[in-house]
């Protein structure tokens, strides 16, 4: 009995081995150092109303009960990158509705081989292009791992002062690039889950494509140029403002 | 200079120190399995004490790996490989380089493995001994105890007894957030908990008594705890609150809501009850008691052209009996004039769980109402006018009930179906007693006068059901189908008395005088039929067609039996008393083309209605009072609609309806109604449906960062066939009444605004302006009167809020109406209010606070002559006290300077009104609140967030 036990854990072991092998087989037979990520993105509203500091308790009760469990959208985005170069921007979405909203241009170019940084941001009804020199994130690692879309990831946590927010990062060091989306990066490996504040905003990769033709970029990336130092300065002002007029910041800024 | 050549002192011995010391240091080391086979591409991180990431390097062809010049100082080093248990090393170094050897990496257990990488894409923890499972990734059925999600738990088996083992060991302990529960018995935790409130569980070596004390790992025990980590729930809460107020005047209020909800259920109680005249209900309440329910004003509407260009089928003006109104009329009711006695209450229970949906209220509203109004009428005839003056006393007690069920259940991905039932209830008492008193303006005596007193007792109920289904197609998500039914029966029975005294004068002398002494019993009753059908073809990406059809019918019975009262007899009269049966029919169908891309919305449509129109209309038996009505009108309806957004933060739309109005069967029954004596009303077979023909703008844009906001709402519709009235006035001004269909009517409104911000936050300006012009026409003793009245309405406010403990608010509105007879410029009039206003909201000493208003209101009328000032000022006193200013006293005086009193002013094409009614003036009130969430304690008004 207890052979016959040990003989079935035998076998689910090398089954196991055999499966972690050709993951990574399959992931050395073709180079993963290029590819495009498929990532959706969840923003549930009524958390970030729930963060808003001059509301009462009462308040944001309220808005919850109003809420109710309304399902949220997820919006797809894309990461196609490179050993070099990363370039994040919407994902091709599926209209399940006959109404069509206006999108606003949304890239993220980061340049690993010059560490550079380039991101479009639409703050108070304009368009910017900050431009400047990739700032060090300050990860701390912790202890989880966790499969997301089919690789293996640990767990990373940073903090976000500008919006004074807690990110964590799921990153995979199968995928030896270190960058990943939303203009996160900075890992031993690329990032394939951003959590904001706990699961305010989710973005969560669905898919790893490896043999995507690489994403185009236009020949002008339009917006007013703004450089790190004045992007910090104009979203803390805007943040402070808001919070001041009691107005919800996020309905116009990008959680 | 001396700091100068300290400075350069400290530079030298820096350099002497790197020059000696080694400041950086080198770590190598090889990763291998646990048989010394070397691991490739093995990630080695370098982290800070506080695992901040600094550097990593991979393993690479013999499992070696080596990070060059690191700072001296205390790392960790972390190794991780998939399958592998992650290792941790601390090192410590001053400046010589360290070699880790061999690290020996452990695969990590094949089941949780399995977990990780397959079965439920759960994260894990490992930590040393400890292993900590998300348990909300783990599926167990409504319901399930711990016990059962435990058994999901890799590694995890339990005994018939309920006994735990985590690989192979005993749990001995188990806690719940780090606490003992329940004495610590595994089974008790884990057999009366819920699986649904767990979001973590940990299994980790029990540390014995012995080994907290020396700190000494004991070999021998084995024990393991487990740690049950509760949910933080997000969509959990619950408030309410608590108002007792009492005041002068016999003044009182007494309102108390309160609310609970989580994930799945929600549950709520209001009750307001005062002699205020206010309201008492907000937004803020109607959403705390409808809960998620709140948004779902449109459930099951007639399909149409969608945006910009809806369709409602209205079905004649019901009598105000308030049966049909919606819950939202009761929330949303303005201040009541005169004296009022408001008790509402209801409860309300939702619950959303998974494909379900369920809610169902009950609401109870009760509404007395004393109120004396004095009005004043001026009708312009062709060679004269004539005035009206009456006095009406009213005294009226209502009570109605509400209560709605609603079902959703969503049968797959691709099929919903709801189910909605509701009913209501009213009974309505009244007393209505007044005089008037009638005259030519060229004249100095009466030409009639009236005496009355009408006792009125209305009851009714009605019941409606409805079914929706949806389907979605698996292939095109964009395919859709939609269908509805719904049936409503309806029965009022409405009891009169009513008894006047009406005399007729010539040269002031008394010609006639008729009393009326009526008793009426009116029964009606409604069965109403609709059926609707969407159907949405995608045709490519950008367009889509999109179909409806609309049927309904309508029957309606009445039966009034009307008799004369006299010296305690009576007498069937036969003119007034009536049976009438009605029969509406209307089918619609249309179709229209839409585009949509990249934010502009385009449509395009057209639909083909029918009326069919029935109606009979009969006397007692033996009188000659017979009416019959068989009409049919066929419409072609077109629609178009654009929406864009041509800048970022900016929106903008155009549509061009058409609406075509059946008349109403009573305009259309060829008979007399003699009800009031004095108006005359007798309906016209020959009327065709009103065609009105609208073309609305809307444009937004704003400036999120500043503000700033500007938006223009311009519309435009013309009539053919307008239905309006014919009205001849006689010697003793008894008006005859009957409608007949007129072209050229028409009608334009604007209504813009700009917010304008001066200092962010502190100073913004809003200007507004509504205004209005319309063309109408009538015709009055044969002469036909067209009348131009326009009305524009601007205001400007001023929103100064320097921090949150002052506000002040100013506005100021003028509203001015002018209207041009062409039959008589003579008539033209000019009306105006002019409206200021001051809101000041401020903290005191001693932790007070202050709320202001003062508003003037200013009449004027330059026919009427007349002349109307109107100032209120309330202000109130208030401190919040309790944690969280969960406790307010107020003491609030409405009114101080006693001049309350409501003034309404109407000019239509041939006449216009002004009336004054006798409101609830100055009282002192002393409230309490208490709100078992806390109150916000900002002066500043309340923004949408």
């Amino acid at each position: 009995m207890a052979l016959m036990n040990s003989n079935i854990k035998n076998n689910m072991k090398s089954t196991i081995l055999a499966l972690i092998s050709t993951l990574a087989l399959s992931l050395s037979a073709q180079d993963i150092s290029l590819g495009t990520i498929h990532y959706d993105r969840t923003t549930d509203y009524s958390r970030i109303i729930d963060e808003l500091p001059y509301l009462s308790a009462e308040q944001k009760d309220l808005q919850k009960l109003t809420r109710g469990n309304r399902e949220l959208r997820a919006s797809p985005y894309i990461l196609s990158y490179s050993p070099d170069q990363t370039i994040y921007t919407y994902g091709k979405e599926e209209r399940e509705s006959n109404w069509s909203w206006r999108k606003d241009e949304f890239l993220i170019i980061h340049d690993m081989a010059a560490g550079t940084l380039s991101k479009q941001y639409v703050l108070g009804g304009k368009l910017y292009l900050l431009e400047d020199e990739a700032p060090r994130l300050k990860w701390k690692i912790e202890n989880d791992i966790r499969e997301i879309a089919g690789y293996l990831c640990m767990k990373a946590t940073t903090y976000d002062p500008v919006k004074g927010q807690d990110i964590t990062a799921w990153f995979s060091d199968q995928i030896p690039v270190s960058a990943g989306p939303e203009g996160y990066y900075g890992l031993p490996g690329m990032i394939l889950m951003i959590e904001v504040n706990n699961g305010t905003a989710v973005i969560e990769a669905t898919k790893v494509d490896l043999d995507a033709e690489p994403y185009e970029l236009p020949k002008k990336i339009k917006g007013k140029k703004r450089n790190q130092e004045e992007y910090v300065a104009q979203i803390e002002k805007f943040l402070k403002d808001c919070i001041e007029g009691e107005r919800n910041p996020y309905w116009d800024l990008r959680y | 200079m001396i700091r100068l050549l300290f400075s350069l002192i400290i530079l030298c011995s820096l350099a002497n120190s790197s020059v000696f010391a080694q400041k950086n240091f080198d770590i190598t080391g090889i990763v291998s399995d646990t048989t010394g086979e070397p691991l490739l591409s093995s990630t080695i991180m370098l982290l800070d004490t506080d695992s901040v990431y600094v550097d990593f390097s991979r393993s690479g062809p013999n499992g070696d790996f080596e990070f060059k010049k690191v700072k001296n100082g205390d790392y960790i080093i972390k190794i991780t490989f998939v399958g592998m248990i992650p290792q941790h090393i601390p090192i410590s170094s001053t400046g010589e380089n360290i070699d880790l050897g061999v690290i020996k990496m452990t695969e990590i257990a094949e089941e949780l493995m399995e977990i990780v990488v397959k079965a439920a894409r759960a994260p894990i923890s490992i930590r040393g001994d400890t292993i900590e499972y998300d348990a909300t990734t783990f599926k167990v059925p409504e319901g399930s105890s711990v016990e059962d999600l435990l058994r999901k738990l890799p590694g995890m088996q339990i005994g018939q007894e309920g006994d735990i083992t985590a690989d192979g060991q005993d749990v001995t302990k188990v806690t719940v957030d780090g606490k003992e529960f329940f004495g610590g018995d595994p089974k008790a935790a884990t057999k009366n908990l819920q699986a649904e409130a767990i979001s973590k569980v940990q299994v980790y070596d029990t540390t014995t008594e012995e080994e907290e004390v020396t700190g000494q790992k004991d070999a021998g025990n084995q024990d393991k705890t487990l740690n049950l980590e509760l949910k933080e729930e997000f969509k959990s809460g619950g408030f309410g609150k608590v108002i007792v107020g009492a005041g002068t005047e016999d003044r009182k209020e007494l309102k108390g809501n309160f609310n609970r909800f989580n994930d799945k259920m929600q549950f709520s109680l209001i009750g307001v009850g005062n002699n205020t005249g206010r309201n008492g209900l907000s937004w803020d309440d109607y959403r705390g008691f409808m809960g998620s329910n709140s948004w779902n004003f449109n459930d099951g509407s007639d399909y149409g052209f969608g945006s910009g260009g809806g369709f409602i089928v209205r079905f004649g003006g019901g009598e105000d009996d308030g049966l049909e109104n919606s819950l939202q009329d009761i929330f949303f009711s303005g201040n009541q004039t005169g004296f009022p006695e408001f008790l509402n209450g209801g409860v309300n229970f939702n619950y959303d769980h998974n494909k379900s949906k369920l809610s169902a209220y009950y609401f109870v509203n009760k509404k007395g109402l004393q109120r004396t109004t004095t009005s004043e009428r001026e009708t312009f005839l062709a060679n004269d006018n004539a005035l009206e003056e009456s006095l009406n006393d009213s005294e009226t007690d209502a009570i109605g009930h509400k209560a709605e069920f609603k079902w959703e259940q969503e049968l797959d991905s691709l099929h919903t179906i709801k189910f909605t039932t509701r009913f209501a209830a009213v009974d309505n008492e009244g007393t209505f007693d007044g005089s008037s008193f009638s005259q030519f303006a060229s004249e100095n005596f009466p030409t009639n006068t009236t005496d009355y007193n009408n006792l009125n007792n209305t009851a009714g109920h009605l019941i409606n059901g409805q079914i929706l289904l949806r389907k979605k197609f698996k292939k095109n998500k964009r395919r859709r189908l939609g269908f509805n039914t719904s049936y409503q029966y309806s029965t009022v029975t409405e009891l009169q008395d009513q008894m006047s005294l009406n005399e007729f004068f010539d040269q002031g002398v008394i010609t006639s005088q008729q009393i009326i002494n009526q008793n009426y019993d009116n029964l009606a009753s409604k069965d109403l039929w609709k059926i609707n059908g969407l159907y949405v073809e995608p045709i490519s990406k950008k367009l889509t067609l999109q179909t409806f059809y609309n049927y309904s019918n309508r029957q309606e019975v009445g039966d009034r039996d009307v008799v004369d009262v006299n010296d305690n007899s009576e007498t069937v009269n036969t003119f007034l008393t009536r049976d009438y049966e009605n029969d509406i029919t209307l089918n619609r169908i249309g179709t229209s083309l839409k585009y949509a891309h990249e934010g502009v919305n385009v449509s395009i449509g057209m639909a083909y209605q029918d009326f069919l129109l029935k109606g009979l209309y009969e006397g007692v038996s033996g009188s000659d009072l017979f009416g019959e009505v068989d009409n049919r009108y066929s419409n072609w309806i077109p629609n178009a609609s654009i929406n864009f957004s041509p800048l970022r933060n900016s929106w903008m739309s155009i549509s061009y309806t058409v609406n075509a109005q059946e008349p109403s069967i009573r305009n259309l029954q060829p008979i007399l109604d003699n009800s009031n004596p004095f108006y005359l009303r007798e309906g016209n077979p020959e009327l065709v449906p009103e065609i009105s023909k609208s073309i609305n703008s809307y444009l937004h844009f704003s400036r999120p960062m500043t503000g700033f906001r500007v938006y223009a709402n311009l519309g435009y519709t013309s009539f053919t066939d307008q239905i309006i009235t014919e009205e001849t006035i006689d010697e003793n001004l008894v008006t005859f009444i009957r409608p007949i269909n007129y072209d050229g009517g028409s009608r334009f409104s604007l209504y813009s605004g700009i917010t304008l911000p001066i200092k962010t936050n502190k100073l913004t300006i809003d200007l507004n302006i509504g205004g209005s012009s319309n063309n109408s026409f009538s015709i009055v003793n044969g002469v036909v009167n067209e009348t131009k009245t326009t009305n524009l309405d601007p205001r400007i406010r001023l929103n100064i809020t320097p921090s949150d403990k002052f506000a002040l608010y100013l506005n100021t509105r003028y509203n001015r109406s002018a209207a041009r007879y062409n039959i008589n410029s003579n008539l033209d009039q000019n009306s105006s209010n002019f409206n200021y206003g001051v809101e000041l909201n401020t903290d005191l000493v001693l932790g007070l606070k202050l709320n202001t208003d003062f508003n003037m209101n200013m009449y004027r009328n330059d026919r009427l002559g007349n002349d109307q000032n109107v100032p209120i000022l309330n202000f109130s006193i208030y401190r919040q006290f309790l944690e969280s200013n969960k406790g307010e006293l107020r003491l609030s005086v409405f009114d101080a300077f006693n001049e309350n009193i409501s003034v309404g002013q109407f000019a239509s094409n041939y006449f216009i009104t002004r009336s004054n009614t006798t409101t609830l003036a100055r009282y002192v009130m002393l409230s309490f609140t208490y709100n078992i969430k806390g109150m916000n304690s900002s002066n500043k008004k309340r923004r949408w967030h």
